[in-house]
Order: C-alpha cells, then sequence, then structure tokens
C-alpha cells in the first residue's frame, strides 16, 4: 500500500473505509443530482447550497442537544450524592445530639457560561440566525427558479406534452408528429414544452433535465428543456393520478440535430405498408375490430383524437404502455391480448380475436417502423 | 432505569428483527431458484431465465422468477416439467418444448402462441430454465 504509508494511521481507517465503501456501494446518486442540462443544474446547485446549510446547522443542533443531555445526567447524579450526603449528617447529628447545625450549601453552585444569558442565546440561536438563513434561502431560490420563467433566446423546436392516465402523449404540432411515451429533443438546443392533461392533474418530471411542472387541465404550464448530452433520459409522472401512476413513465431520447431531424422526418411519414401476406391481414385486422377506435395509425385510419396512443411508428418505441413493458414482439403480444393482466385500471381493453387474427396483428404492429 | 434499558434492548431486538426480514425477504423475493439443470436438459438455465424475461414470456405465461409481465393469457409454465402432454398434442419432453417454442403453428397449428423467432441454443436455454421450476 504505497499510497497509504503517506497517511499516519493509515491502516487503522482501512476497515472503516472498506465498510464506508461497501455501504455507498449501494447507493446512486439521485437523478436529480445528476443533472444534464441547465435547469435541473440549477435546481442542483440550490439543493447542494440547502445542503451545505444544512450540514453545519444540524451538527451545531445535535451537538447542544448532546451537551444538554450529558450535563442534565451529571446534574442530576451530582443532586442525587449530595442529598444522600445531607441524610447522612442529619442521622449523625440525631445519634450524638450534638449541634453543629445544618451545613450550608452542600449543593455546589454549578456556574454556566450561559448563566444570565439564556434568553440572549434563545432570540439569537432559535430566532435571529434561523431567520437570516430561511430569508438568504428564499431569496436565492426564488432567484434561481425565476430562470425557468424566461424563455431562452434561441427555442429550437416546440412540443406539446399531454399527460394522460396512464401515458404521454408528444406532439410535433409544426412537424406533423405524434407519438408516445417517448420524446425525443436535439442535443445543446432549448426546447419549448408546453404542458397539458386530457383527464386529471399530472406532473411532467425528468429529474435530469427539469424540475417537476404540473400538468393542469384546461391550463397550459410552458418549460423549456435543453439537454446537453446525447443519452436516455427517464421521465415519470410525480402527481399522484390514479391506480397506474407508478407506470407512467417516458423517456426522453437526446440525440445530435442530425440523428433528430432524420427522426422527426421518419416520424411524420405514414406507417409503412405491410410488405406480406400476415401483415397485411393483420393490418385490416386492426381496422376492423375495436383497434381502430381508439389508435390511429396515419395513412390506415383516424381514431377520435387524443384517446389512445397513436400506432404510426409503433415498433420504434423502445417500451410499451408507457414503460410497462420492454417493446418487444412478445411484450406486445401480451399487452394485445391481456393489457388489464399487465397494468390494471389501463385505459386499454381486452379485445376477444381468434388466434389467427392476433398473430396477422401482432405480424402487422410489430411492423410498424 | 432498567425499564428504560429493557425498552432500549426491545427496540434493538425489534430492529434487528425487521432488518433480518428485510434481508431474508430480499433473498428470497429474488427468488433465483437453483440453478442446477434438470437431468438430461442440455442447456444454460441461468442463461434461460434471462432470456425468457428479455423475450417477453412472462406477458403470456406466469413463470416463477421472470419478472416481468402479467402471465394471465397462456398456461401458467411452473409446473412443466409435471406435464404429460405440450401445446396439447406433443408428449413433454425437452426437445419437444423446443420444438414448439420454435415453430408453435407449425407444432399446433391454430394456437395463438406466437413465433418469436427464438434461436435453438436460446430455446434450450429456455426449456432448462423450466425444467428446474415447480415440484422437486
Amino acid at each position: 500500500m504505497p499510497v497509504l504509508s503517506h497517511v499516519p494511521n493509515a491502516r487503522r481507517w482501512v476497515p472503516v473505509t472498506v465498510v464506508v465503501a461497501a455501504l455507498l456501494a449501494g447507493c446512486e446518486m439521485p437523478l436529480a443530482l445528476a443533472p444534464r442540462g441547465p435547469a435541473a443544474a440549477e435546481i442542483a446547485s440550490i439543493w447542494w447550497i440547502l445542503f451545505w446549510i444544512a450540514v453545519p446547522v444540524s451538527v451545531i443542533v445535535f451537538s447542544l442537544l448532546g451537551i444538554a443531555i450529558v450535563r442534565a445526567r451529571a446534574i442530576a447524579r451530582e443532586q442525587d450524592e449530595h442529598d444522600e450526603h445531607d441524610v447522612r449528617v442529619a442521622e449523625r447529628l440525631r445519634e450524638t445530639g450534638a449541634d453543629v447545625g445544618l451545613p450550608e450549601a452542600s449543593r455546589p453552585a454549578r456556574v454556566s457560561w450561559l448563566e444570565g444569558r439564556t434568553t440572549g442565546f434563545v432570540i439569537i440561536g432559535g430566532g435571529v440566525i434561523p431567520t437570516l438563513i430561511l430569508i438568504f434561502t428564499t431569496v436565492m431560490t426564488l432567484q434561481g427558479l425565476a430562470v425557468f420563467d424566461t424563455a431562452p433566446e434561441d427555442v429550437a423546436y416546440s412540443v406539446t406534452a399531454r399527460g394522460h392516465m396512464f401515458w404521454w402523449q408528444f406532439e410535433y404540432p409544426d412537424h406533423g408528429v405524434v407519438t408516445a411515451n417517448e420524446m425525443h429533443v436535439p442535443v445543446g438546443r432549448s426546447v419549448r414544452v408546453e404542458l397539458e392533461s386530457a383527464d386529471v392533474i399530472h406532473s411532467f418530471w425528468v429529474p435530469q433535465l427539469h424540475g417537476k411542472i404540473e400538468m393542469i387541465p384546461g391550463k397550459t404550464n410552458v418549460i423549456h428543456i435543453q439537454a446537453d448530452e446525447a443519452g436516455t433520459y427517464f421521465g415519470k409522472c410525480a402527481e399522484f393520478c390514479g391506480q397506474q401512476h407508478a407506470n407512467m413513465e417516458f423517456l426522453v431520447i437526446a440525440q445530435e440535430e442530425a440523428e433528430f431531424e432524420s427522426w422527426l422526418e421518419a416520424q411524420a411519414a405514414d406507417a409503412p405498408e405491410p410488405t406480406d401476406e400476415l401483415a397485411q391481414r393483420g393490418r385490416d385486422v386492426f381496422v376492423d375490430s375495436q383497434c381502430a377506435l381508439c389508435h390511429t395509425i396515419r395513412g390506415v385510419n383516424q381514431a377520435a383524437p387524443g384517446v389512445a396512443p397513436d400506432l404510426t411508428h409503433l415498433a420504434t418505441r423502445r417500451t410499451l404502455a408507457a414503460r410497462t413493458l420492454p417493446n418487444v414482439r412478445g411484450n406486445l403480444g401480451g399487452w394485445i391480448l391481456d393489457p388489464q393482466g399487465i397494468k390494471p385500471g389501463s385505459r386499454m381493453p381486452a379485445v376477444n380475436l381468434s388466434s389467427d387474427e392476433f398473430l396477422a396483428l401482432l405480424e402487422y404492429l410489430d411492423g410498424l417502423r | 432505569m432498567s425499564l428504560d434499558r429493557n425498552g432500549f434492548l426491545i427496540a434493538v431486538i425489534v430492529f434487528l428483527a425487521a432488518a433480518g426480514l428485510a434481508v431474508g425477504f430480499y433473498f428470497v423475493g429474488t427468488g433465483d431458484p437453483d440453478p442446477a439443470p434438470f437431468r438430461n436438459v442440455p442447456g444454460d438455465p441461468v442463461a434461460g431465465r434471462i432470456a425468457l424475461e428479455r423475450i417477453g414470456c412472462g406477458s403470456c405465461h406466469a413463470i416463477d422468477g421472470v419478472r416481468v409481465g402479467g402471465g394471465r393469457v397462456g398456461p401458467a409454465l411452473n409446473d412443466l416439467r409435471q406435464q404429460r402432454y405440450i401445446a396439447g398434442r406433443l408428449p413433454n419432453t425437452p426437445d419437444n418444448v423446443v420444438r414448439f417454442i420454435l415453430d408453435p403453428q407449425g407444432v399446433s397449428p391454430g394456437s395463438a402462441m406466437p413465433d418469436l423467432r427464438v434461436v435453438d441454443a436460446e430455446a434450450r436455454n429456455m426449456v432448462a430454465y423450466l425444467y428446474t421450476l415447480g415440484g422437486r
């Protein structure tokens, strides 16, 4: 251990370090403290300032509490001893009959540095200092959050995110793209996101990119998000919205701008024509069954808007049912046949299909790239 | 004083018991069953469990240890090893289960089980895992 040999008593700390490291190995930094965009970075820096205020405050308060406990016990013990002493003196007096008088001031006078200053201590420690800290943190937080209300100058794209029980619709109105549960953004560009709700209050939260913002029925909230690194970011509903709130998640995929542009272009296109006979039959099954009443496949049908996810390019998405399942053929089949078994309370009903119809439908939907 | 001490001891014991239970449930809950393959089933059951999860078998079949899915569409596979027939038509042997996974429509025309484009080695691993389940 050449490095450790420079540190005095290094060996003594080895087991401690090992134990602490083992404990910390189980931890992961909360996503909100690993920001990848300016808005989340602002929130993280506020969090860290509050944390570093809280650390000394906690240390001081708990130390005072500890001191108070220890001192109170010491005083109680001394008092007991002196009480016993007084009793012994009184007994001896009774035995001898001698009139020596009671000892005066058998209790020690304990002089504390706080003696006579307790009121001032409480006013300063319990009033003045907390007030100053609260004023500072309030101003700091409001200043930090004010950043969110000002639109950046170069907003590149606009997305409408609409919360549904229990999934997300993402619409790029300037590009004719509607998709679900997966939002794509270009790296390093500011994206305007309009937040709406189709039913109850949801909350749009991508911890690494922005704070939680409510999606309120009848009101449009606007945020600007920017991802500074390419990657897949986890998002979820942060406002309890019903039975499947926990399975209401989504992904934000940040891509280089050129890649993002080609994604937009591909998503704006109509659904691909099925190439083989089975998939063609699957398209007929889709149109003739209940599926087509709620789900739109652009180029094939137009369902009532905004009831269920647009399936035009379903097979390009990474997950199904708002990140309940990975989007693989097996899961897609199970989801079509038994949505209530997989996500009880989801708005999707099971559809009764013969096995032939089901296999054709699966073949078709699995090919919607 | 002694009451305080007893109270403290009880709290410590309750805490340790709860922690012990939590650790216990953690290991029981992950439920990685005995990975020893059932005899005469070639294949890696550990890789098989992962494949069953990745391919999405759990969306239709209840399978112990496969965490994803609802498992109510097709039969539960936890006692597959005890069944005499599979797919309603073939004697239950590992090879026949592999055949059924690789070509469900060929083995059992009209079955709703889709061809999930599983490759042979993967199917063998999956069967090896399924045969570790149930009725020891």
